[in-house]
């Protein structure tokens, strides 16, 4: 560092230190010979003065750090007319808008009502376009713990507004704080408010944005509940515009925070924040006000601190007890219950709002209550009572379902695109974006009001064709660049137009350029896999394999693996893809030491769905330690722990599948933002849910129904046989037969060359028929299947524990 | 190549940051910003109508998506937070400038740290900011790091102390040095 500064600095502080009017004097006797040093000093102790002056006139005027004060929208006063409502006084601001005292202004009846009024381009597009829909969905939930949404619409001026019962009471902090409510007291209100969320949810409406501050107690004790489901209506009813580093959402659950959509058990996680505040006058994660700690707790799923250690004097005093008193109330059960609710992993919190109100009655009535905390035994105890087939046929479905088509298909690709875009998206943005030339002063730019990516890449492409049209090899690879872009940041149809012109362009090159090709077939390759049309996929790989074989031997490693990959997508025969796979192991990719243990990680799968159990086996324990890591394995072991429990559930070791698939789970939970649609991932779980016979297995489903997209047919039978196996469970047999059969006849038409998903689902099929009394078909499900099996294991069929199983049903 | 590379490189490219070679955060700015522009988007317009940037949501889903290393090496945290910091700094001031041409207001605005509370009353500040951080940077690169963790990613003092691996008795020293030469710089007396 500078000399002159650290002098500076040092005297800086060191003046500081003396008494104000000695301070010039002072530093002048340190400075004599340096006059340059003492102005600068001077002048910085003057700024400091200064600084001072400012910050405490800036917080005179009431601007300080908890002040929001970005809105800049005109939103009305008092006095006007929304509606048939006339506003009388302003009751509060918030949310996106404000709220008033309004009455009936048309003359049709009396009645007084909160009136929420909200401007439309603050609202969003989607608000907008859903409050239509929404409305008569809310205003049919009439229940003495919520407000009632009575009436809703658009002003004449374009702002949306909604009209609510009108309650007089106060928030629920200020009242058990007023009261000096003991816990028994608070529970009682608790109580209330579960009953609000646990009708609503009986209804299909989420909350989503569950705060003390939507909670109203009236003067005699009844809980009201505001602003329900208008967070269904509204995704994410958060706060104004405002300094963001200040905004903590203090009860948002971790998946919520990640940005994902909320379900039954995202509102449970905030009853649990808002149990805990109501019960120690702690928040669970720390300090609210913290960014670390924020930060902290989504990243690691940070534990609540135990509620016994959060509790102080002053909270001990607000609840009418003593320290010690409050302590040992928080510890047991209680404390069970609550943390129980802040679980991170939403299947390990109570699976719905009744199950949390039955444990706190039973708590309240002295017996012991149903909440344990998660621990793998638990659920292995379960296991071990459940028919084992079921189990296992899923465990494998699991397995050749899911981890083939989804955690692998993004992964293999969006590893790809990291280290791709990392190399030459860098390059591009760096010459387009992030420099202050073209884009900036684009007219382009000046329609938008956000810098989005897309747009960049749009004006891009529309200037390629000008700025290299007489060199065909350079528009070809940066079209290339543009193309996957476009697919990674979720257009595939525009990147996929990009990469197919420059297939073209490329024609018109002189002389070859089989690395350009080569890099556009393998994106078009995995644009077309993102939208699901892994036939087509499949025919662009096998074009860039075809280029290498000829250009670069020895580099087409990666390119039988991606081959192979989508091939086993596309329905192929798996022993297709498993010579692929074996190929590939004899040229492994440079700077790639995984490489051969991912290979043989698909090779093992391929083995198992083949029947050989053994060794499939054998090959997935080879490939495991690699694919450990230090400490984190990546995310190609998730196979390798699917396939392995499904081997530990044949020989009847139960905890040790369990085990296996937990940690599986707890991976692809943890990876999943990058890699698994949260819907994705919902029905997995669901599926494994319902076989842990955890009944939140049902609501999870039916949050993601009608949801999931499914264009492939690999995809179309996933979804079918884990809702079958949930339906089935938990739901209704007759839709559980609809969904199984519906895979079946999908995978008949479309899959027909990979005939063991068949077998698995006559598994599920034949267990189903049974637990109805419907022994006959049954029977008739178990010959089929066998007749599948036979086909699908070959020489490993006799001894198949699917194959014997099936024949036992038909003694 | 295996996400988990991919992640070994951003893990590298802050380390190369940190050791002083500028090169690496145009690097690491151009990997992580078209995504960190798409959660912003996303939190500004498709989502979230209520236009709130939480640094929280970005820093972890940066990190969820992109970093994959371990923050527990206190080394790694350090990077990590002053980069999300600096990338903070760019997107508001770059936002702000896009605003300013069309003549419209900033949506995302400075947030006010309690040590710094006239900072964000006059519209120039973020830019003004900008600049006069970047020079800082060159005098006392310390005193640049700390003022940018508690302007743009609300850190407490405390906070700021332990991820720098500083004593929070610096920290504040530091920060009041700094807030002397900003004001200087940004409110000079007429």
């Amino acid at each position: 560092m500078d000399p002159f500064w650290q002098r500076v600095e040092e005297l800086f502080h060191s003046t500081l230190q003396q008494p104000e009017s000695e301070r010039e004097s002072w530093l002048a006797s340190q400075t004599g010979f340096d006059p340059a040093v003492r102005e600068e000093v001077l002048s910085l102790l003057a700024a400091d003065r200064r600084h001072g002056q400012l910050s405490a006139q800036a917080s005179a005027t009431g601007r300080d750090a908890a002040a929001g004060d970005g809105s800049q929208v005109e939103l009305p006063g008092p006095g006007l007319r929304i509606g048939p409502y006339r506003t009388e006084r302003l009751l509060g601001c918030g949310g996106m808008g404000r709220v008033y005292l309004a009455r009936r202004a048309d003359g049709q009846f009396e009645q007084t009502v909160a009136l929420k009024v909200m401007a439309p381009h603050l609202a969003g597009e989607e608000f907008v376009r859903s409050f239509r829909n929404e409305r008569q969905l809310l205003a049919a939930l009439a229940h003495p713990n919520i407000t009632r949404l009575l009436d809703g619409g658009v002003a004449s001026n374009g702002d949306l507004y909604l009209a609510m019962d009108y309650i007089e009471g106060q928030l629920l902090d200020r009242y058990c704080a007023e009261l000096k409510l003991p816990v028994e007291g608070r529970i009682r209100l608790f109580l209330q408010v579960c009953e609000a969320v646990e009708f609503a949810h009986r209804n299909l409406i989420i909350h989503g944005d569950l705060k003390p501050a939507n909670i109203l107690v009236t003067a005699d004790g009844t809980v009201k509940l505001l602003d329900f489901g208008t967070a269904k209506v509204l995704r994410n009813p958060g706060g104004q515009v405002t300094q963001f580093a200040l905004l903590t959402p203090r009860y948002a659950s971790p998946e919520q925070l990640r940005g994902e959509l909320v379900n039954t058990l995202s509102d449970i996680f905030s009853l649990g924040v808002i149990l805990y505040e109501m019960l120690t006058g702690a928040w669970p994660f720390g300090d609210p006000k913290s960014t670390v700690d924020g930060v902290d707790r989504v990243l690691h799923g940070r534990a609540p601190g135990a509620p016994a250690q959060a509790v102080s004097q002053d909270a001990a005093a607000e609840r009418s007890a003593s320290r010690e008193r409050l302590r040992r109330q928080m510890e047991g059960d209680l404390s069970t219950i609550v943390l129980k609710m802040l679980e991170s992993e939403p299947a390990h919190r109570y699976g719905s709002v009744r199950e949390v109100k039955e444990d706190l009655e039973r708590l309240r009535q002295g017996r012991p209550v149903h909440a344990r905390p998660h621990s793998a035994w638990y659920a292995a105890r379960k296991f071990v009572a459940r028919n084992w087939l079921a189990v296992l046929a899923t465990a494998l479905s699991v397995a050749a379902l899911s981890t083939l088509t989804i955690v692998s298909v993004y992964e293999s690709a969006q590893a790809r695109a990291q280290a791709l875009r990392a190399e030459r998206v860098a390059e591009f943005v760096k010459h387009t974006f992030v420099s202050a030339s073209s884009y900036w002063d684009s007219p382009l730019r000046a329609k938008h009001d956000a810098i989005q990516f897309s747009d960049v890449l749009d004006s891009a492409c529309d200037r390629l064709g000008k700025a290299l049209g007489d060199d065909p090899a350079a528009e070809a690879d940066m079209r290339d660049t543009l193309g996957f872009t476009y697919a990674v940041l979720g257009e595939p149809a525009k990147g996929e137009k990009q990469l197919l012109l420059g297939l073209q362009t490329l024609a018109r090159a002189r002389g070859r350029s089989p690395r350009i090709a080569a890099g556009l077939y393998v994106h078009l390759c995995d644009t077309r896999g993102f939208q699901g049309r892994y036939a087509d996929a499949l025919t662009a790989c096998r074009e860039a394999l075809a280029i290498w074989r000829v250009s670069d031997p020895s580099s087409i490693g990666g390119s039988l693996h991606d081959t192979a990959f989508m091939a086993v997508n596309a329905g192929e025969p798996l022993p297709d893809a498993e010579r692929m796979y074996r190929e590939a192991l004899r040229v492994p990719r440079r700077n790639d030491p995984l490489f051969p243990s991912i290979m043989n990680s698909r090779i093992g799968m391929l083995r198992l769905r083949q029947g050989d159990l053994v060794e499939g086996e054998r090959v997935l324990r080879d490939a495991e330690p690699a694919l450990r890591g230090n400490g984190d394995p990546f995310t190609e072991i998730v196979p390798v722990l699917y396939a392995r429990a499904f081997g530990e559930e044949v020989r009847g070791r139960y905890p040790e599948a369990v085990r296996l698939m937990s940690e599986a789970l707890d991976l692809v939970a943890r990876r999943r933002a990058a890699f698994m649609g949260p819907d994705e991932l919902a029905l997995q779980l669901a599926a494994y849910e319902a076989l842990a016979g955890n009944p939140g297995a049902l609501p999870r489903l039916r949050n993601v129904e009608g949801r999931l997209p499914s264009v492939a047919a690999v995809d179309r039978i996933r979804h079918d046989l884990f809702a079958g196996i949930v339906e089935a469970r938990y739901g209704s047999k007759a839709a559980a037969e609809r969904h199984l059969r519906s895979a079946l006849a999908t995978q008949q038409k479309q899959m027909s060359r990979q005939p063991d998903i068949g077998v698995e689902i006559y598994v599920r099929l034949m267990e189903l028929l049974r637990a109805s009394g419907r022994e006959q078909e049954a029977a008739e499900a178990a010959r089929q299947g066998l007749r599948v099996a036979a086909l699908a294991y070959g020489s490993c069929f006799a001894g198949h524990p699917f194959a014997i199983e099936m024949q036992k049903s038909l003694q | 190549m295996s996400a988990a590379s991919a992640a070994g490189d951003i893990t590298q490219l802050l380390r190369q940051w940190s050791d002083g070679r500028d090169e690496a955060f145009r690097e690491l700015l151009s990997i992580t910003y078209g995504r960190l522009r798409l959660m912003a988007g996303a939190s500004m317009r498709r989502e979230r109508p209520d236009h709130t940037l939480q640094p929280t949501a970005l820093v972890a889903e940066l990190y969820l998506r992109l970093a994959g290393a371990k923050l527990a090496d206190w080394k790694d945290r350090e990077h990590f937070y002053s980069f999300c910091a600096r990338v903070m700094r760019w997107i508001l001031t770059d936002h702000a400038r896009a605003r300013s041409r069309e003549k419209r207001r900033a949506e995302l605005v400075l947030p006010l740290t309690p040590d710094i509370r006239w900072l964000g009353e006059r519209e120039e500040d973020v830019f003004d900011l900008d600049r006069a951080l970047s020079r800082l940077e060159e005098i006392d690169s310390r005193k640049a790091r700390i003022v940018e963790l508690r302007v743009y990613l609300g850190c407490t003092a405390e906070e700021t102390a332990g991820i720098l691996n500083l004593s929070k008795s610096t920290v504040d020293r530091d920060m009041r040095l700094a807030c002397a030469w900003l004001c200087r710089e940004l409110r000079p007396e007429k």
